[in-house]
């Protein structure tokens, strides 16, 4: 037998394909009100993941923020499954906006992260913003000058 | 002279339409239009691309307007099926909240865990018919993470009301390897 027949065979037997189990996870965890997308809901106080989480890896703080941050640290997941649904958002939702040097999170980080969470939830994400937004502004002239 | 141009324009003007246009055209297009804005609603076009289920694979059983239906494990509301919707579309003149409740439910037919997300359709007021509240899974509002005891319309255009609850399928779990 072929490979073609097997897998169609394969195809056969399990008429419905399995979710990933990251993004099975995702959808249990998450996606209620971050979106099957991630867009979120900024109007209701959702937050965008998509196109915006990589960033936070850019500034000191942003590494640790993502896992502390109430809606990961207090999850129903395990540290490894955690691990594994916040790499799969990252790379899937935010691949441009990840820095150059951007190594996954590891179970044994994570679990130490989320032993620690954060109070002041809200001041500490508009600080995280600020810093963002700075390093933006900063590249954006540094880019303009090396242009002129 | 200037009056006399001017008559001429007038005149040619209308007797150039009068000739061109049928004089029931206008009630014919009107009425195309009236009737058209009141039919459109009931149309039954796909409203929404939030939905990932498609014509499916799925292996059914049950009655989809039943309590007992195999999707609505964690179902508490009205349900969309009894109010002029289906069990994965809104009724007319409702939207589709985004922001959902999320969990899986067993299908008796395959034996397999599939990912159930419970979406609200707002807009209008509670719809009253096949109320079900079977609830497994809910936590109490206290962990908000896994609790369906919300309004989820006030996630959606439509805001608070609620008028009926939706079961799509939109995953499905992996099978432990055996």
């Amino acid at each position: 037998m072929n490979s073609l027949s097997k897998i169609l065979l394969l195809m056969l037997a399990s008429p419905v394909l399995a979710t990933e189990p990251a993004q099975f996870d995702y959808m249990m965890n998450c996606q209620g009100c971050h979106l099957p997308n991630g867009e979120g809901f900024p109007a209701h106080q959702v937050p965008a993941v998509k196109d915006h989480l990589g960033k936070f890896l850019h500034v000191e703080g942003g590494r640790q923020f993502l896992i502390q941050v109430p809606g990961s640290a207090q999850s129903d997941l395990s540290d490894e499954k955690l691990t594994s649904v916040i790499n799969w958002m990252l790379t899937t939702f935010s691949p441009n906006e990840l820095p150059e040097s951007f190594s996954p999170y590891t179970a044994e980080e994570v679990g130490h992260l989320r032993q620690d969470p954060l109070i002041d939830v809200k001041g500490i994400r508009a600080k995280l913003i600020t810093r963002i937004e700075r390093l933006a502004s900063k590249e954006w002239m540094q880019n303009t000058e090396a242009a002129l | 002279m200037l009056n006399k141009w001017l008559d001429k324009l007038a005149e040619n003007t209308t007797r150039n339409h009068a000739r061109l246009t049928s004089r029931r055209g206008l009630l014919q297009k009107l009425g195309f239009f009236l009737m058209g804005i009141s039919v459109y609603p009931l149309v039954p076009v796909f409203r929404n691309s939030a939905f990932a289920e498609k014509a499916s694979k799925i292996a059914e059983g049950g009655d989809p307007n039943g309590c007992n239906y195999w999707r609505h494990g964690a179902i508490d509301g009205f349900l969309c099926g009894c109010c002029g919707g289906s069990v994965t579309s809104c009724p007319p003149g409702t939207v589709v909240s985004d922001i959902t409740w999320i969990g899986t439910c067993r299908n008796p037919e395959d034996g397999r865990d599939y990912v159930i997300s419970y979406n609200d359709c707002c807009g209008k007021s509670a719809c009253g018919n096949c109320l079900c509240q079977r609830d497994e899974g809910d936590t109490p509002v206290y962990r908000p993470q896994n609790s369906n005891n919300l309004n989820w319309c006030s996630g959606s255009q439509a805001d608070v009301p609620y008028h009926c609850s939706l079961s799509v399928v939109i995953g499905v779990k992996q099978q432990a390897t055996s």
